[in-house]
């Protein structure tokens, strides 16, 4: 049986999405198990200790006793959790088979088309999709954050779902105005941005709860108060988390301001203006000031917090919103959807 | 599905003659200037003649695209020559089918199977008040309907080469020929090399600002009596630096090991 490159690329996005869906059952099984009250995640909570470093010399006149003070109080982002969770480790490496699956599917995309699979939004969601979840998997090398793989699995299933199913198109030639070096770049770092908003957005939102548990889990019954924050005791506290998502979203606002930028350029190369208020620049542009707003807000004392973190989920929402809604419902020179 | 426009051109710089091509992201460069193909069209030859015969009309009209297999808008004004002035407004289609619907459409920017399908007005175009007119737009107003939708008569088709009646007699429309037009931009931009420069200088700065830890290091020396001298450091970080405790630690043990070089080096 011969496939040609555009059906094999089908077949293995449709694969990679049915290991992505059993990944996500085993991080929520990860998840259930963090809330079970017996075989308590007690163990290995290396909470961060003040470290004072120093040798303590009393004979030698200039001998030198350190101490180390530091004001800002830091914490490091490691994770107090059971970190030998089966479910969860079989739930990462499911991740990681379907993630090489998904890519192997969206290089076939390529293959199949001669250009970058980035043209047209169903490349782009199997695309920025298959950024999501690599980024997703490079962060487990430095940090632990198993613990946020139903959420991102879930979220990029259902952005590869809805990318697969509502805007799928086959194969065509490059519009004139797309035929650029520029879609190389303006693109692919629009997709790296946007991975990263993305992440960012599943911690504000773990943030959110953490910061917000004891409050809302006494309007619920008991065991299930128990359970949440069982479950909860094994993430970061809402302090680490806010850091996390700050970190994460400054390196994807960068990205970002890169895009817009690339893109003025792109614009001026083809149409000679670096803006003409098409929609899809004023969203981008709308998204970039709610995440300087949000790097703003991080700076002014007062709106740290869960205050912050909502600013961030508004964020992926315009994100969302210039992806799903721009370039489907808005007439302007961006719309490639082809549709 | 079309994969390009190009324009060819020829540009004459100081008696040279030198052809190039212009396309949607590969403008061209002209003495300090650059040249933009923007949008490029359909411009039908329309010819208009009296009951008689005679030539009263001869235009090249750009009909505007609409769409991406460049079905396009036009509109026709012929305010002297025949018994009433004449308003048409139409679309021409470069490949023109008949959809499911019955409604005609362009599926090709290419002319393979052009038409060009005009409703016609006569009565007032509004040409002699004073006022500036868009020769796009055609103002019906103050006209009657005498072809297409609102009458009993269909709208004129017309293909290249065929010559149509006009009703009541006013005479005839033919479609002598259709040429293609093109928009172009020339921009004359000094900044573009500054404003890459700042570009870059925005970029840099940015990442200067959101990835350099500020970071403020004391550090105090007492004398400790008998046990030597104490050496305090003390950090502060601006908002969140989980760097910042092994940073002063680093600083510590640094100023340590010297200081035992010091020590060691005193009694010589």
């Amino acid at each position: 049986m011969s496939l040609s490159p555009s059906t094999a690329s089908i077949v293995l996005i449709y694969s990679a999405m049915a290991i992505y869906a059993i990944a996500l059952v085993a991080y929520t099984l990860d998840l259930a198990r963090r809330a079970a009250p017996l075989r308590a995640t007690a163990a290995a909570r290396n909470s961060p200790t003040s470290r004072t470093s120093g040798v303590d010399d009393p004979a030698g006149p200039s001998s030198a006793t350190t101490v180390v003070m530091v004001a800002a109080e830091s914490q490091a982002l490691t994770v107090r959790e059971s970190s030998s969770s089966r479910a969860g480790r079989i739930a990462l490496a499911l991740t990681v088979l379907a993630w090489l699956i998904h890519l192997a599917g969206v290089v076939l995309r390529g293959v199949a088309a001669h250009r970058v699979p980035w043209a047209n939004m169903y490349e782009f969601s199997i695309t920025s999709t298959v950024i999501i979840v690599g980024i997703f998997l490079l962060m487990q090398i430095w940090l632990n954050i198993r613990y946020l793989g139903t959420f991102v699995v879930g979220l990029m299933l259902v952005l590869l779902g809805v990318g697969s199913v509502g805007f799928y198109v086959d194969v065509t030639p490059l519009p004139p105005a797309l035929q650029s070096a520029w879609l190389v770049i303006h693109v692919l770092v629009a997709m790296t941005a946007t991975a990263f908003f993305a992440l960012s957005f599943a911690v504000s939102a773990l943030q959110i709860v953490q910061g917000r548990r004891v409050g809302q889990a006494r309007r619920w019954g008991n065991t299930l108060r128990a359970q949440l924050t069982r479950l909860l005791k094994t993430v970061p506290d809402a302090e680490t988390l806010d850091t996390m998502a700050y970190r994460i979203i400054i390196v994807g606002f960068m990205l970002w301001t890169f895009t817009l930028m690339a893109g003025a350029i792109w614009a001026n190369r083809a149409w000679g203006r670096y803006w003409g208020w098409d929609v899809k620049e004023v969203w981008t542009f709308i998204i970039w000031v709610i995440y300087a707003a949000y790097i703003h807000a991080k700076a002014t004392r007062g709106w740290n917090g869960t205050r912050a973190a909502w600013l961030a989920i508004v964020g992926f929402a315009a994100v969302m919103f210039n992806f799903g809604v721009v370039n489907v419902f808005f007439k302007g020179l961006h719309s490639y959807s082809g549709l | 599905m079309v994969t390009d426009y190009n324009a060819t051109v020829t540009t004459d710089q100081a008696n040279r003659q030198t052809r190039s091509t212009i396309k949607v992201n590969d403008p061209l460069a002209v003495g300090g200037d650059t040249i933009y193909l923007l949008g490029n069209g359909y411009a039908p030859q329309i010819t208009i003649r009296n009951p008689q015969g005679a030539v009263v009309f001869k235009d090249t009209i750009p009909f505007l695209p609409q769409d991406t297999n460049l079905t396009s808008l036009g509109v026709v004004k012929v305010p002297d020559g025949l018994s009433k002035q004449v308003g048409m407004i139409g679309f021409f289609y470069p490949t023109q089918t008949t959809q499911s619907t019955g409604l005609p459409a362009s599926v090709y920017p290419d002319l393979l199977n052009p038409v060009l399908s005009l409703r016609v007005f006569t009565g007032d175009l509004g040409l002699s008040s004073g006022v500036p007119k868009s020769v796009y737009v055609l103002n019906t107003s103050r006209m009657t309907p005498i072809a297409g939708r609102g009458t009993s008569v269909n709208a004129l088709r017309l293909t290249p080469g065929t010559a149509v009646p006009l009703p009541n007699g006013l005479g005839s429309v033919e479609l002598t020929g259709v040429k293609r037009f093109a928009s172009f931009q020339v921009t004359h931009d000094p900044t573009q090399t500054w404003m890459l420069v700042f570009a870059f200088l925005i970029l840099g700065g940015l990442a200067a600002g959101l990835f350099i830890p500020r970071r403020r290091v004391w550090v105090r020396i007492t004398d400790d009596g008998d046990r030597g001298w104490l050496v305090e450091y003390a950090g502060l970080a601006r908002g969140d630096d989980p760097r910042l405790q092994s940073i002063i630690a680093a600083l510590a043990q640094q100023h340590q090991t010297t200081s035992k070089t010091a020590t060691n080096r005193e009694p010589q």
